[in-house]
């Protein structure tokens, strides 16, 4: 299983980023969409990042890499 | 991990994120040719009090108030034309919101390149008020060439302009 300090964080970075991103849909504004897109999906990308190294560390744990 | 944990988290974390992301972009990029969205930026309240102002006779508030652009009238003007115009037009609305709030450049926003006439040309190439009008006959070529402009005579298209 992930971690559980990794997943805590991971799943913080995922509720930043629908925040943002249901606060631009709800009203959208420069500032509301320059948000999201500047702090929303980088959020995003980091919690796929460490989903990725997450998953690629299990499969190396049960030698698969 | 098992392998149901891992296909939870991967639609947590990975398709979930896209999904919205996608949705947002689109919805965004629909909302942003709306006059609206240009005058919910405080520094554009002139352009956007001008073209709707009921007395005022520059190009930009004809255009809109007789609607011979009937919708996203900011947009269809001020977005160049071709493959990437719309890219470009979002990649210089982030440049004027990046002046605004790190350099405090707090005035009226200007323009970065001259107004192109093409944009003009988009709409009024073609039509008989534009082909046949006698004194457009010798600044035609110019005009579809870029080297002169329909604000030449016809600008400023908003209040304070530079024509």
């Amino acid at each position: 299983m992930m971690q559980s300090k990794t997943l805590t964080i991971a799943f913080a970075l995922v509720s930043t980023g629908t925040l943002l991103g249901a606060a631009a849909l709800y009203k959208t504004t420069a500032l509301s969409l320059g948000l999201f897109g500047g702090v929303g999906v980088p959020c995003y990308l980091l919690a796929a990042g460490l989903y990725v190294y997450e998953v690629l560390q299990d499969l190396k744990r049960h030698g698969v890499l | 991990m098992t392998s149901r944990a891992k296909w939870l988290l991967f639609f947590a974390f990975i398709l979930f994120p896209f999904a919205l992301t996608t949705v947002t972009y689109e919805v965004g990029a629909m909302r942003t040719r709306q006059v609206d969205f240009c005058a919910s930026c405080h520094v554009m309240t002139p352009f956007v009090e001008g073209v709707r102002d009921p007395k005022s006779d520059m190009l930009a508030a004809l255009h809109f108030q007789n609607r011979w652009i009937p919708h996203q009238q900011c947009y269809t003007c001020h977005v160049d034309y071709g493959m990437f115009g719309e890219l470009d037009a979002k990649v210089r609305s982030v440049r004027h919101a990046a002046a605004f709030y790190l350099k405090k450049d707090l005035g009226r926003p200007k323009l970065y390149k001259p107004y192109p006439s093409r944009n003009c040309l988009h709409c009024h190439q073609g039509a008989r008020s534009f082909e046949e009008q006698p004194a457009h006959e010798d600044v035609k070529d110019a005009l579809k060439s870029g080297s002169a402009s329909c604000l030449d005579c016809h600008g400023p298209a908003h209040p304070g302009g530079e024509g």
